[in-house]
């Protein structure tokens, strides 16, 4: 990897935490520097001047933002989900095979989060890319095929979502009655009744002080 | 192709942006026509011409040269208002080489420092300073020379610097004393020992003394200053550079890295 470093570089997309676009620039001449920098298409002083296949994707990239002509206007007059999205789209034109975005939605509200992700999920199954993640929202990690949980810089768990559930967490239902005797008869004759038809849930009654209660616990 | 297309591009950014920033434009111009209009005349009228020379000129011809140098060493800071503004991290991750987007900023920054240097020319004949056809055209070499050897020394410079604010409070050390040293508008070939020395150090010295090599060289009725040879002020101009870029780089990809 440390040979070839260029080849590397036009392999891959990098989202930053915080944006990396230029302010003073049009949205076109922002994605324009980066398809330049990673060699897609040659130089021209303007976008007219630019090949007529960049000049079509524009119009592609415009339209799948909304912005339309406001492709065109200075970034600064962008709102932050729009931002965000431009570095998205900005990101994939070389076609990376990975991904990586850090702390991509932190500080957007819920509905841009939302588009976002809906956008990336589509960029997921059209270019199978692999998108390397960091997160502080709990339910983007839950998209994950694999997650990393980092504790103090370093990985603690690792696995698939459903995998890292079922080690990490689980659910018990804490059943209490005044009457414990008839209560411990009651939950033996439910278990057996339930080994008997095969359900995967087992039940144990525990002794404890007696408080007419019935909790439930989720750990 | 692919190299020569991404300087081409990152030079465009930053010469796009000065002609969209009409205030930079203005008051890059302001301080050197104030020492032209106002100086190079005071000079003249207090000192008469001192062994035939016109100190008009003399001031003309070591202001254009420190404006363009200048102009260009601290266009360089743009690479520190890309690092402020987190853009600098785009063009790092991007499989062009760490030379060529240095060599982009550079080119960048001397073609703005550039429409600068052609105010003060029109400024320099209209008020009379003797310039032939000649000149004229040979100075467009000489002040993209000056300009890209100005952003090599801008390079080295702010390569480890981290804010604006910073190089405000450096610039008194690093620019004005080659105002003097560099013979901007005092003569330099009779100090003291231990001002010569400095003088020599100063990497705008040569760009000033180039531009007089070409201005008097080329009009030898014009009574000349003393001035060094042309070849060892070229080849001190060129050694120099090369070793700026080299070192500006390495410090500057290194700065990055850490950051």
């Amino acid at each position: 990897m440390v040979a070839d470093a260029s080849a590397v570089r036009r392999r891959v997309g990098i989202i930053f935490q915080k944006p990396s676009l230029d302010r003073n620039l049009t949205g076109e001449e922002n994605v324009r520097l980066h398809a330049i920098l990673y060699g897609l298409y040659r130089y021209a002083p303007a976008f007219r001047l630019m090949a007529p296949a960049y000049r079509r994707q524009v119009h592609e990239w415009a339209d799948l933002l909304g912005l339309g002509r406001a492709i065109f206007d200075p970034v600064r007059t962008y709102s932050g989900g729009m931002l965000r999205k431009l570095e998205i789209v900005r990101s994939l034109i070389h076609r990376p095979l990975v991904l990586f975005l850090d702390e991509l939605t932190t500080g957007l509200d819920a509905p841009s989060r939302r588009t976002l992700w809906a956008y990336l999920r589509d960029v997921r199954g059209e270019h199978g890319t692999t998108i390397v993640l960091t997160s502080h929202y709990l339910e983007e990690a839950e998209q994950a095929d694999r997650i990393c949980i980092i504790d103090a810089g370093r990985i603690v768990a690792t696995g698939a979502p459903a995998d890292l559930t079922a080690a990490l967490a689980s659910e018990w239902l804490l059943v209490d009655a005044a009457d414990r005797a008839r209560l411990r008869e009651e939950l033996v004759r439910l278990d057996s009744r339930r080994r008997a038809t095969g359900h995967s849930a087992s039940m144990s009654a525990r002794t404890m002080r007696m408080r007419p209660s019935v909790r439930s616990a989720r750990r | 192709m692919g190299e020569v297309s991404a300087i081409a591009a990152i030079a465009h950014r930053d010469f796009i942006k000065l002609l969209r920033d009409r205030l930079r434009l203005f008051s890059e111009l302001a301080f050197p026509l104030i020492l032209i209009l106002l100086l190079g005349p005071a000079l003249q009228s207090g000192f008469g011409a001192p062994g035939g020379l016109d100190l008009t000129a003399f001031v003309f011809t070591g202001v254009l040269a420190q404006t363009i140098w200048q102009s260009a060493a601290l266009g360089l800071i743009s690479l520190i208002a890309d690092r402020e503004e987190d853009f600098s991290q785009e063009m790092f991750v991007s499989p062009v080489s760490r030379y060529s987007i240095v060599a982009g900023k550079i080119i960048g920054e001397s073609l703005v420092a550039l429409p600068t240097g052609l105010g003060i020319v029109v400024v320099g004949l209209l008020i009379g300073v003797p310039m032939s056809p000649a000149v004229i055209i040979a100075l467009v070499p000489v002040s993209l020379a000056i300009a890209v050897y100005g952003g090599a020394f801008g390079l080295l410079i702010l390569s480890n610097i981290s804010s604006q604010r910073t190089v405000a409070q450096i610039f008194p050390f690093v620019m004005l004393p080659q105002f003097f040293l560099a013979g901007v508008f005092s003569p330099i070939h009779d100090l003291p020992a231990p001002l010569a020395v400095l003088s020599a150090l100063s990497p705008m010295r040569y760009a000033v003394e180039v531009t007089r090599n070409v201005f008097y060289g080329l009009q030898p009725d014009v009574p000349a200053p003393d001035i060094g040879a042309f070849a060892i002020n070229v080849i001190v101009m060129v050694v120099s550079f090369l070793a700026f870029i080299a070192i500006g780089t390495v410090l500057f990809v290194r700065a990055e890295r850490n950051r």
